[in-house]
């Protein structure tokens, strides 16, 4: 008897959903409280291939609501640690790998493999990035983001519907669940329902929140639905996506000597180089090694990256903007200016 | 007139609320968030508002009715 009997068994599904659920390819973007918690059910309910794009390495931290990882998972990549568990529970399904972050340069490339996007990220940035991608893509987003007790669930660019941008067409950081904190149990149940609306898009069966947005209490168990429509201002074209997420991200500024107040220093530079450069705050972490010992810093802290002339301290500050640090500045002057100024 | 406040999110914590009900004269949706934020630091907190759950455009000039619910809707980031 086939795993999916049960389910086969619903008049909604049938062998033919089974079989669109099996023809399915989804991308699903961030793998920590929300894609913890549909990976397993969407992996469980027949779903063909499944990537997962994640830069991130597990964290003590992410062990009460994360739960595909153990102890053992910590300071690993999260994709893999999800891919080994998914695969124990349905050898036969595909699973891509990306341990990276969803970026303007790689984000199309790696959509245009996909039927549905998934965003299950935490950063602002990321759902704007994710939005701009599928549209062009012409792909439908299933998107989910918790704050606290609370949980919004929406799907975006379905038959050409309205979009984020439609939703929140003003940009600007709100805080995330590192930030803010949140219940394991809470992002477990908003990530469900973000899976079941994944299961209905591909399915095409129920109401699918196309232009609506569900926002759910876990607390108090108050659900809301909200309607929206799609504006002609979010339109979205080759050029604006390269605009919005293409060019230099990153702070950049001449060493100044306020800044050793105001945060720390990180030298990219290989050991060796000189002239070293003393701060109260510094911290020496050659290029090469940053994206090992990133998980060591703290993404909300604020940090003042050099190296000897400024290339490598941009490369660097982009690396960690793009691992979701917000506070980054890539200083414009070199190692030997800066010990002028500081010593 | 009565109208139903809902915040949301960030705005619930802000307001320390997450309902509440005003009795007002006539008035309309800008001069309504004019009067609930006074006092309040929101410019860091992006939100659409929603009248009687449908999201309005920020453009839109809308006249509130007694009974009108009208709820503040600030995005999430978190996952």
């Amino acid at each position: 008897m086939s795993n999916y009997q049960r389910q086969i068994i619903l008049p909604e599904i049938g062998e033919s959903g089974q079989k669109k659920l099996a023809d399915t390819r989804i991308l699903v973007v961030g793998a920590g409280g929300l894609g913890c918690a549909l990976l397993p059910y969407l992996v469980g309910s027949g779903i063909g291939r499944i990537g997962i794009i994640d830069g991130d390495r597990v964290d003590p931290s992410n062990l009460h609501r994360q739960i595909l990882y153990t102890p053992d998972s910590v300071g690993k990549y999260k994709v893999d640690e999800a891919k080994q568990f998914l695969l124990k529970q349905r050898p036969d399904i595909v699973i891509d790998t990306y341990s990276t972050y969803l970026t303007g340069l790689n984000a199309r490339k790696i959509a245009e493999d996909y039927d549905v996007i998934v965003d299950a990220t935490d950063r602002i940035s990321s759902r704007y990035l994710i939005n701009d991608t599928a549209v062009l893509c012409n792909k439908p987003i299933v998107y989910a983001s918790i704050h606290r007790f609370e949980g919004q669930v929406s799907v975006f660019n379905y038959k050409n519907g309205p979009t984020y941008r439609c939703l929140f067409p003003k940009a600007a950081e709100v805080p995330n669940c590192a930030e803010a904190g949140v219940l394991g149990t809470s992002v477990g149940f908003i990530g469900l329902i973000q899976a079941q609306e994944v299961i209905k898009v591909i399915l095409g069966i129920g109401d699918v929140l196309s232009g609506k947005l569900i926002m759910y209490n876990t607390l108090t168990a108050n659900q809301q639905c909200f309607e929206f429509t799609k504006t002609e201002r979010a339109e979205i074209s080759q050029d604006f996506f390269e605009k919005s997420h293409m060019r230099q991200y990153v702070n950049t500024a001449g060493f100044n000597n306020n800044q050793p107040d105001a945060g720390t220093f990180i030298d990219v530079r290989e050991l060796d180089e000189l002239p070293r450069v003393n701060f109260n705050q510094l911290l020496e972490i050659p290029l090469l090694e940053l994206n090992q010992k990133m998980n060591q810093l703290n993404k909300f802290e604020t940090y003042y990256i050099f190296c000897q002339s400024g290339k490598r301290a941009l490369s660097a500050a982009q690396q960690m903007y793009d691992a979701g640090f917000n506070y980054v500045t890539a200083i414009t002057d070199g190692a030997e200016v800066i010990a002028n100024h500081n010593n | 007139m009565t109208i139903t406040l809902k915040y949301f999110g960030q705005l619930a914590e802000v307001f320390e609320t997450s309902e509440e009900t005003r009795d007002l004269e006539n008035i309309n949706v800008t001069d309504l968030i004019k009067e609930i934020s006074s006092g309040y630091d929101l410019d860091h907190i992006p939100y659409q508002i929603a009248v009687n759950q449908r999201i309005i455009d920020c453009n839109e000039q809308v006249n509130l009715n007694d009974g009108d619910t009208l709820a503040l809707l600030p995005p999430f980031a978190g996952g």
